[in-house]
């Protein structure tokens, strides 16, 4: 059975890389792709994996404070711009 | 639900309508319960940010909308949603009430010197204290709908397999999922990535936080990512997590 494929944009400047891969591998360029992320989240394992189980411990003891905490990615840029158009 | 938060200053809650300080931290809701003109207030403005007429004389730049509150008069600000380069928006909208006082035409003490008055003084537009705050009870309200809301929703879904159930979490981030039994039985959750209100990109942590929340005894290792939703095709903003549900 045929795998289901969507497009995704890339820079133009990784074409000819991903190009050069698939004729060495003799592989398509989505599977050139495919494994390419296969290994990055191989690489970042550790980072997500820690994440992940932070967030399932906090969540299992009811951490409240703790999940507020985990969410503040992207506050700072939030803030700043927040205050840069008020004092516009 | 607006696309876009409502929020009253700090000043405008202590100064103007009496609360303590600490009611920064509460939700517009609870504020509304216990203050006929916060409600007013949440009413009006949930269906529409900007009102007709605007409060004149004011020193900055922004266009102030008053807002007829019985006696009172308000003064609201709608601040839009900034957009990045690319025109993504990287902050929520907030409307804002500013100020409010008893309306006495024609007086020293009406509301509208009043307005121009805070305004030359650099007082009646929110402050960095007012913006952290709102994006700070922004977090704990999606915080405690990820600890509260979301095991009830897995009940449901698990009462109920193969029927899609959504739910918007903490008034920010909209979720499907869908119990399918299988053998093994499988739990497979469709997160959007466009936060509520508004489309602003959920930051990435988020979405490892969301999921965790939905599969709390899987282990990293067993995280998989699903195609779609029980068979049905996944929006463009959604990326759905799923495991076996034993």
């Amino acid at each position: 059975m045929a795998v289901k494929t969507k497009p995704v944009r890339i820079y133009e400047g990784d074409q000819g890389p991903v190009r050069l891969l698939a004729g060495l591998e003799k592989r398509s360029p989505a599977e050139v792709v495919h494994a390419a992320l296969a290994e990055y989240f191989q690489t970042h394992r550790g980072e997500i994996a820690a994440t992940f189980t932070h967030a399932q411990e906090m969540i299992a003891a009811g951490d409240l404070e703790g999940l507020a905490e985990a969410l503040t990615a992207g506050t700072d840029a939030q803030v700043n711009a927040m205050l840069a158009d008020i004092e516009g | 639900m607006a696309d876009w938060f409502l929020r009253v200053t700090k000043r405008c809650l202590v100064e103007d309508l009496g609360f303590s300080p600490d009611a920064i931290d509460a939700t517009l809701s609870d504020l509304a319960v216990t203050n006929d003109i916060v409600l007013a207030f949440l009413d009006k403005r949930s269906n529409h940010p900007e009102g007709q007429e605007v409060v004149t004389g004011l020193r900055s730049n922004k266009v102030v909308f008053t807002l007829h509150l019985g006696e009172h008069r308000g003064a609201t600000w709608f601040q839009k949603a900034v957009l990045d380069a690319s025109g993504v928006p990287i902050t929520p909208a907030v409307v804002w009430l500013l100020a409010v006082r008893f309306h006495r035409s024609g007086k020293a003490e009406d509301a509208y010197p009043y307005f121009r008055d805070l305004d030359a003084k650099n007082r009646l537009l929110p402050t960095a204290e007012d913006v952290k705050a709102l994006l700070a009870q922004s977090r704990r309200t999606l915080a405690a709908s990820l600890i509260k809301d979301v095991p009830h929703l897995i009940e449901d879904a698990r009462e109920s397999p193969g029927r899609v159930i959504s739910a918007l979490l903490g008034d920010r981030v909209s979720v499907r999922l869908v119990f399918e039994r299988s053998d093994p039985p499988m739990l497979t959750v469709a997160i959007s990535q466009n936060l509520r209100p508004g489309d602003m990109a959920m930051p990435p942590d988020w979405l490892l936080l969301i999921a965790a929340a939905f599969l709390p005894e899987t282990p990293i290792g067993r995280l998989s990512f699903s195609p779609d939703l029980g068979g049905s095709p996944l929006s463009p903003d959604e990326v759905a997590f799923c495991d076996f549900a034993e």
